[in-house]
C-alpha cells in the first residue's frame, strides 16, 4: 500500500516537472570574453522553458594545448608566457530556477593536474535593474536599455518585451523581456544573440538539466574558495621554481576569477 | 477561493524579498493575473509607466499564484502593463491621488501563441581588433588616481602590469611603448612608463604582432607586441623627471636621474647616472656596439670588428660583479627624435660614460706539464680610466606604402688607460695598456611588400673598426730569451688594426597560405683587416732598442664571402621539420711582409631541425648541423705578438678551414605550472678538424701558437628537475650536469691528449608561503677534472640563503646570505661569507621611495677561489669593497 502510494507520489511530481520542462523557445547567443587582447567567442545555447531556464555551451573541438616559453630578455630578466587551456568534457551551464529561485552552475576547475567538475548552487541573485528610456532594435525586436551592476560588474542589458520573460544570457535575468544583448563596462563580457526561436520544436524536448548526484554539489561560497586557491596554488608554484632573486607576479588574483569579480559574501572584508 | 490567502502569503514574501524599491514607499498596486479560464500566470511581468507608456517607471513579476505587487512612489497618472509568454499584452490606465494610494488591479490575459519563428540576430561586437592593433580611449578607463602611464595601463583590460612595471599582455611582455610613434626606450621602457605622467595620454594603442619592420607583418613569424601611447595635445610639450640619490658610509653615492619631454615633432630624454657601488650603469660595451646593427633581426656584419689582440680583464668571479668593482662611474645620455614629416623620422643618441675602477686580486699557479713544474706568484692592483663615447643617428622614410627605407649610423669612441703595479714571483714592476677604439657603423634596409605573402629585403651595412694598442711593462721578465738584450728594461708592444667591412644582401620570403615559410637569401660580403704589431725591448742604460725577427707582424687580408641560402619550414599535426642549407664562396688573399697567398673555395654548410609534440606534457626538439669556420686575421698573424707580461701568441699563417657536426636533444615534461617540470637536454659536438694549441712553457714565458688537429669529441648532459611539494607549499629542485672533452695539443714540443670532466649538482628549496615570510636556500658542488700526463683537480661548493619579509604592502626587508669554499689541487680556501640587506619603504607609490641597503654586512675583505687549465691549478683572491650602509631617497617630479 504504502510503495503504492510512493509511485503514484513520484508518478505526479514527474508530470509536473515534464511540464514546467518542456522547451517553450530557444536562443543562440555567443559570448565574448575579452580578458585579454584576443577575445574568446563560444557559443551558447539558451533553452527556455515555463519556469527555467538553461544557458549550455555549445562544445566545440578544441586543438589547443598548454604551450610554455622562455625569453631572455636581458642577463637578469626573461619574458615567461604560458598558457593552460583547461580542455574537459563537462561543457559550462547556468540553470535558473524561477521557482525554486535557485541558480544551478556547472564549473570546471584544474585542480591538482586534473579537471574537476562539480555543480554550484546559489541562491537566486538579485539584480537591480535601472530601466532607461532608450531604445534600440536588435534583430527587429525593439530593445530598451537597462543597467546593473553584479557581481564587480556594471551590465548593460537590451531587452525586449516583445518576449515577455524574465531570463536572458548566463545568470542575467529579471527584466521584464528577455535579454537580447549584454555587455559590460570595461568591455571584457559580451553576450549577444544570435538565433531566437520561438516556439521551439526542435530536438530537444525538455531542458537538458543537470542531473542530480553526477557530480559533487558545491555552494558559491566553497566553488570560490576552491577556485582562488587553484590560482593561488599557481602562483606559488611558479614562483617556486623560479631562479635566486627573480619573482613572478601574477594580475590580483580577483582577476584571475573570470567573469565574476567580487561576491556578495565577501563584501565584509 | 478560499485557498487565496495561504497562497498569497510566499507570493508577498518573495516580492518583498525581490523588490527591494518596494520598502521606500507605502502606495502600490497589487493584484493577480489569471489567463481566459481563472488560472494563475506565473512569471508574467507587471510594468508601471507613465500614463503615455513611454519611460517604465517599476515594475515586477507575477509569483507561482500569479500575485504582483508593484510600489507607486508619487501621485499621477500611470499605466500598467502585462504580459507574458503566450498571451496577449494588456495594458490599464490609473491615477494615484497621492504616494499612498493601493490599488488593486486583477487582469485576466487570453491566449494569444507567440510565433517568431526563427529570427537570425545580427550581433555588433564592442572589441574589435582590426588589423592587429586595438585603441583604448584613456579617458574611458581613467579613474582619477592615475598619475604616471603605469598606473593608467594597469586600468586598461587585458595589460598586466607588475610590481616592477613589467607590462605583459596574456603572459607576454611588451617589446616597447612608444610615444606618438617614436620608440624612444626601446626594452628600456620602463623608464617611460613610470616617469610620464598618466594625463598626458589621450589614446592607448596595442599593437599586435609587431613587426620591426612594417612590411614584414604577416610573413615573417612575429608574436611581438608593443604599444603606442597618443598623446593629450595639451601636454605634449612638458619636462618630465625623476631623481634617486643615496649616500652611505664609507663615502658610498649613487645617483640616478632621468627627464624628458615628449612633443608632437621633436621628443627628448635625458639620463644621468653616478655611483661608486660598482653598478655598471653603461652595461656591457659590446651590447652598445651590436645595438648599433640591424632593426630587429639579426643582420649581416654583426660580428665583424677589430678584436684586440690584448685583453686584461680579469676572470669573472662566481660572486656578483659589483663586490670587486671598485668604481666612479658617471654616465650622461640624451636622446632626441625629430619627426620633420609624418613619412620621415630622425633619431639621434649621443652618450657619454666615464668611469674609474680599481680592481686587486693576487694568484698563485702552479704549473705542472711533462717537463717543468713551476709556481708563479702574481699581485695585481690594476687602475683603469676610460671614457666612451657614442653617437647614433637613425633615419626612417617611408617612401611609398609598400616600399620603406631606415638607415642607423652609429659611432663609437672609447679610450681605455689601463695601469697595473705588477708583482712577479716577488719583483715589481708596471704595466700599462692603452687602447683606443673607433668605430663607424652605417647599416641600412629597404624593403618592398610585393603582394600580402611576399616580401623582399635589402640590407647594406659598411663597418670601419680601428683599434690601436700601446702595451708596455717595465721590466722584460723574459729578458734570456733574446740573447742581445740582456739588459733590457723595458718591453713594448703596438698593435695597429683596422677593418673595413661592406656586406650586401637580399632576403626574399614567402609566406605560403598553408602557413609553411620559404626564404631565400642571397649575400655577398667583404671585409678588408690590416694588421701590424710591432715588439720591442727597449735599454734605457744604452738607450737601445731591439726589434727582435719574427715578432713583428704586418698584414693585409682580405676575405670575400658570397652566400646563398634557403630555408623552409613545415608543420604537421605534432610535429614540425626545418631545413636550411647554405652554399659559401669564399676567396681569401692574405698578403705579409713576406708573402702573398689566395685562397678560393666552397663549402656547404646543411642544419635539419626536427620537433615533436605527442601531448601537452611533453615536447621532444632535435637539431643536426654541419657548420664549417676559417680562420680570420686574428688566428692567421704568422709572427709572435706579447699579450702580456709573461704571455706571447703568434697566429697559423695560412688560411684554413674547420668543421664541426652538432646533434642537440632536449626533453621537455610538465609546464612551469604542473607540479613536476623536468628538462633532459643532451648534446654531442665533434670538430672533424679544429684548432688546437702549441705551448712553450717556461716560468717567465708562455708561447702559444695554434696548430690544426683532426677529432676533437665533446658531450654533456644536463638535467632540471622541479617539484612543488603541495604538503610544504616548496619547491624543490634539483639540478644536475656534465660533460666531457677530448682533445689533443702541444706542449713543450710533446703532443699530448687532454682529457676533462665537469660535473655539477645543485639542490634548491624554495617556499611559497602565503604569509609576510618567505624563504628560498640552495647548495651547489660543482667538480672539475682535467686529465693530461697527471691529473688536475678542482672542486667547489656555494650556498645561499634569501629570506624575504613583506611586512605590509608599503614596506619590505630582503636578506641575503652566501658562503663559498673552493678545494684544489693542494690548497683548500677557507669559507667566505657574504650578507647583505634591503628594507624599502613606499611613503607615497610612484612618487617617494626610502631604501635602506646594507652590503658586505660580514665585511669580507678577501674573495679567495682555486681553478684549473690543463698545465695549471690556480688560487686567487679578489679584494672586495667593504662593509658599507646606504640609505637612498627615491622621488617623481
Amino acid at each position: 500500500m504504502k510503495s503504492l502510494f510512493l509511485a503514484f507520489l513520484l508518478s505526479s511530481a514527474v508530470m509536473t516537472y515534464g511540464q514546467q520542462d518542456v522547451v517553450i523557445g530557444k536562443v543562440d547567443y555567443v559570448r565574448t570574453l575579452a580578458f585579454s587582447d584576443d577575445p574568446v567567442d563560444i557559443p551558447f545555447e539558451l533553452f527556455i522553458s515555463q519556469s527555467k531556464s538553461v544557458f549550455a555551451e555549445v562544445v566545440q573541438p578544441s586543438e589547443s594545448g598548454d604551450t610554455m616559453k622562455i625569453t631572455p630578455v636581458s642577463d637578469n630578466e626573461m619574458i615567461m608566457t604560458f598558457t593552460i587551456n583547461l580542455k574537459t568534457d563537462d561543457p559550462l551551464m547556468t540553470e535558473i530556477d524561477l521557482t525554486k529561485k535557485q541558480v544551478r552552475s556547472r564549473e570546471t576547475i584544474f585542480q591538482k593536474g586534473k579537471n574537476k567538475s562539480m555543480i554550484v548552487t546559489e541562491d537566486l541573485p538579485v539584480l537591480n535593474w535601472k530601466i532607461f528610456s532608450e531604445y534600440r532594435t536588435i534583430g527587429g525586436f525593439e530593445c530598451q536599455k537597462a543597467t546593473c551592476d553584479f557581481r564587480g560588474r556594471t551590465y548593460t542589458a537590451w531587452f525586449t518585451r516583445k518576449i515577455p520573460i524574465p531570463v536572458g544570457p548566463w545568470k542575467l535575468h529579471g527584466l521584464p523581456g528577455l535579454i537580447l544583448e549584454a555587455s559590460e563596462s570595461k568591455n571584457q563580457v559580451f553576450f549577444a544573440a544570435v538565433k531566437v526561436i520561438f516556439p521551439y520544436d526542435g530536438d530537444q524536448k525538455s531542458l537538458p538539466l543537470l542531473s542530480d548526484g553526477e557530480l559533487p554539489e558545491v555552494s558559491l561560497e566553497e566553488y570560490v574558495a576552491m577556485q582562488d586557491d587553484v590560482a593561488k596554488h599557481y602562483v606559488d608554484m611558479i614562483n617556486s621554481k623560479l631562479p635566486r632573486g627573480a619573482t613572478f607576479t601574477p594580475t590580483k588574483i580577483s582577476e584571475t576569477r573570470g567573469i565574476e569579480l567580487t561576491y556578495e559574501f565577501e563584501k565584509d572584508q | 477561493m478560499t485557498g487565496d490567502f495561504p497562497w498569497r502569503l510566499p507570493g508577498v514574501a518573495w516580492l518583498l524579498l525581490h523588490c527591494t524599491f518596494l520598502c521606500a514607499a507605502q502606495g502600490r498596486i497589487d493584484g493577480k493575473v489569471t489567463d481566459d479560464k481563472g488560472a494563475p500566470i506565473p512569471f508574467c511581468s507587471a510594468v508601471l509607466s507613465d500614463s503615455s507608456g513611454t519611460s517604465i517607471l517599476k515594475y515586477a513579476m507575477t509569483d507561482t499564484a500569479g500575485y504582483y505587487r508593484v510600489p507607486i512612489e508619487n501621485a499621477g497618472r500611470f499605466r500598467i502593463t502585462f504580459s507574458a509568454l503566450g498571451f496577449s499584452e494588456r495594458s490599464f490606465h490609473l491615477t494615484a491621488h497621492n504616494a499612498d494610494t493601493i490599488i488593486e488591479i486583477n487582469a485576466k490575459l487570453t491566449t494569444q501563441p507567440l510565433q517568431l519563428g526563427e529570427v537570425i540576430v545580427e550581433a555588433r561586437k564592442p572589441v574589435v581588433v582590426r588589423n592587429d592593433t586595438v585603441i583604448f580611449d584613456a579617458d574611458s578607463f581613467r579613474q582619477g588616481n592615475e598619475e604616471v602611464v603605469e598606473d593608467l595601463l594597469k586600468k586598461i583590460p587585458g595589460l598586466d602590469v607588475d610590481e616592477e612595471g613589467t607590462i605583459r599582455v596574456a603572459g607576454k611582455e611588451v617589446e616597447k611603448v612608444m610615444v606618438e610613434g617614436s620608440d624612444f626606450f626601446e626594452k628600456g621602457y620602463k623608464v617611460l612608463t613610470k616617469n610620464m605622467p598618466a594625463y598626458a595620454v589621450d589614446q592607448v594603442e596595442l599593437l599586435q604582432h609587431y613587426a620591426e619592420n612594417k612590411l614584414l607583418k604577416g610573413i615573417e613569424d612575429s608574436d611581438k607586441l608593443a604599444l603606442n601611447l597618443k598623446l593629450d595635445e595639451e601636454v605634449k610639450n612638458q619636462w618630465v623627471a625623476n631623481v634617486k640619490a643615496g649616500y652611505g658610509t664609507d663615502r658610498r653615492h649613487s645617483a640616478n636621474a632621468n627627464a624628458f619631454s615628449v612633443g608632437p615633432g621633436n621628443k627628448y630624454y635625458f639620463l644621468a647616472d653616478a655611483n661608486n657601488i660598482g653598478h655598471e650603469a653603461f652595461g656591457d660595451r659590446d651590447a652598445h656596439i651590436q645595438g648599433a646593427g640591424g632593426f630587429g633581426n639579426t643582420t649581416i656584419g654583426d660580428d665583424n670588428r677589430a678584436e684586440p689582440l690584448i685583453s686584461l680583464n680579469p676572470s669573472e668571479l662566481d660572486i656578483e660583479r659589483t663586490r670587486t668593482n671598485f668604481n666612479n662611474e658617471k654616465l650622461l645620455s640624451t636622446n632626441a627624435i625629430f619627426t620633420p614629416n609624418d613619412k620621415t623620422t630622425i633619431k639621434a643618441t649621443a652618450l657619454f660614460n666615464s668611469d674609474a675602477q680599481m680592481r686587486f686580486n693576487s694568484l698563485t699557479e702552479e704549473y705542472r706539464v711533462a717537463d717543468a713544474a713551476f709556481t708563479n706568484r702574481v699581485a695585481n692592483a690594476w687602475r683603469n680610466r676610460s671614457t666612451d663615447l657614442i653617437g647614433k643617428l637613425e633615419l626612417s622614410k617611408e617612401s611609398t606604402s609598400d616600399r620603406t627605407f631606415r638607415s642607423r649610423t652609429a659611432f663609437h669612441y672609447l679610450q681605455d688607460d689601463r695601469e697595473n703595479a705588477l708583482h712577479f714571483n716577488e719583483e715589481m714592476t708596471e704595466e700599462a695598456l692603452k687602447t683606443k677604439f673607433t668605430r663607424f657603423d652605417h647599416y641600412f634596409t629597404i624593403t618592398k611588400r610585393l603582394t600580402e605573402s611576399t616580401v623582399y629585403l635589402v640590407n647594406g651595412r659598411y663597418i670601419y673598426d680601428a683599434r690601436p694598442q700601446d702595451y708596455t711593462v717595465d721590466r722584460v721578465f723574459f729578458s734570456d730569451y733574446f740573447i742581445e738584450s740582456e739588459a733590457a728594461d723595458r718591453a713594448v708592444q703596438a698593435n695597429r688594426s683596422t677593418m673595413h667591412y661592406g656586406g650586401l644582401e637580399a632576403i626574399f620570403m614567402k609566406r605560403r597560405r598553408s602557413g609553411n615559410l620559404i626564404e631565400f637569401r642571397i649575400a655577398n660580403e667583404l671585409s678588408d683587416d690590416r694588421l701590424s704589431t710591432m715588439f720591442s725591448v727597449h735599454d734605457s742604460t744604452s738607450e737601445s732598442i731591439y726589434s727582435p725577427e719574427g715578432y713583428q707582424n704586418k698584414m693585409h687580408y682580405l676575405l670575400n664571402n658570397s652566400s646563398l641560402s634557403a630555408k623552409y619550414q613545415k608543420g604537421f599535426r605534432r610535429s614540425r621539420v626545418f631545413g636550411q642549407m647554405k652554399v659559401h664562396f669564399l676567396y681569401n688573399q692574405m698578403r705579409s711582409s713576406e708573402n702573398i697567398t689566395n685562397v678560393s673555395m666552397a663549402y656547404i654548410v646543411p642544419s635539419i631541425g626536427w620537433s615533436w609534440t605527442p601531448n601537452n606534457a611533453n615536447s621532444l626538439t632535435a637539431n643536426l648541423v654541419y657548420n664549417t669556420n676559417t680562420t680570420d686575421v686574428l688566428t692567421v698573424y704568422n709572427n709572435w705578438v706579447m699579450t702580456g707580461f709573461r704571455t706571447m701568441r703568434r697566429g697559423t699563417g695560412a688560411f684554413t678551414r674547420f668543421n664541426t657536426s652538432t646533434a642537440v636533444i632536449n626533453f621537455r615534461h610538465g609546464s612551469w605550472a604542473t607540479p613536476m617540470l623536468m628538462n633532459i637536454m643532451v648534446f654531442y659536438m665533434h670538430g672533424h678538424k679544429f684548432l688546437s694549441t702549441s705551448t712553450t712553457l717556461r716560468q717567465e714565458l708562455a708561447q702559444t701558437a695554434p696548430i690544426i688537429r683532426n677529432g676533437r669529441a665533446m658531450g654533456g648532459v644536463s638535467l632540471e628537475l622541479d617539484r612543488f611539494i603541495s604538503a610544504l607549499s616548496c619547491n624543490a629542485k634539483l639540478e644536475a650536469t656534465g660533460s666531457l672533452q677530448q682533445y689533443d695539443d702541444v706542449v713543450n714540443d710533446a703532443m699530448r691528449s687532454v682529457q676533462t670532466t665537469n660535473a655539477t649538482l645543485g639542490v634548491e628549496l624554495r617556499s611559497a608561503f602565503r604569509g609576510f615570510f618567505n624563504g628560498h636556500a640552495g647548495l651547489e658542488w660543482s667538480f672539475d677534472r682535467i686529465e693530461t700526463a697527471g691529473v688536475f683537480y678542482n672542486a667547489s661548493q656555494t650556498g645561499f640563503l634569501d629570506v624575504i619579509f613583506r611586512l605590509s604592502t608599503k614596506a619590505d626587508i630582503v636578506g641575503k646570505v652566501e658562503g663559498y669554499r673552493y678545494r684544489g689541487d693542494a690548497v683548500e680556501t677557507t669559507t667566505r661569507y657574504f650578507a647583505d640587506v634591503d628594507a624599502k619603504y613606499t611613503v607615497k607609490p610612484n612618487k617617494l621611495t626610502f631604501t635602506l641597503s646594507g652590503k658586505n654586512l660580514a665585511n669580507t675583505t678577501v674573495f679567495r677561489t682555486t681553478s684549473v687549465s690543463d698545465i695549471s691549478a690556480s688560487t686567487s683572491g679578489y679584494r672586495l669593497i667593504p662593509r658599507y650602509v646606504m640609505f637612498s631617497v627615491e622621488y617623481r617630479f
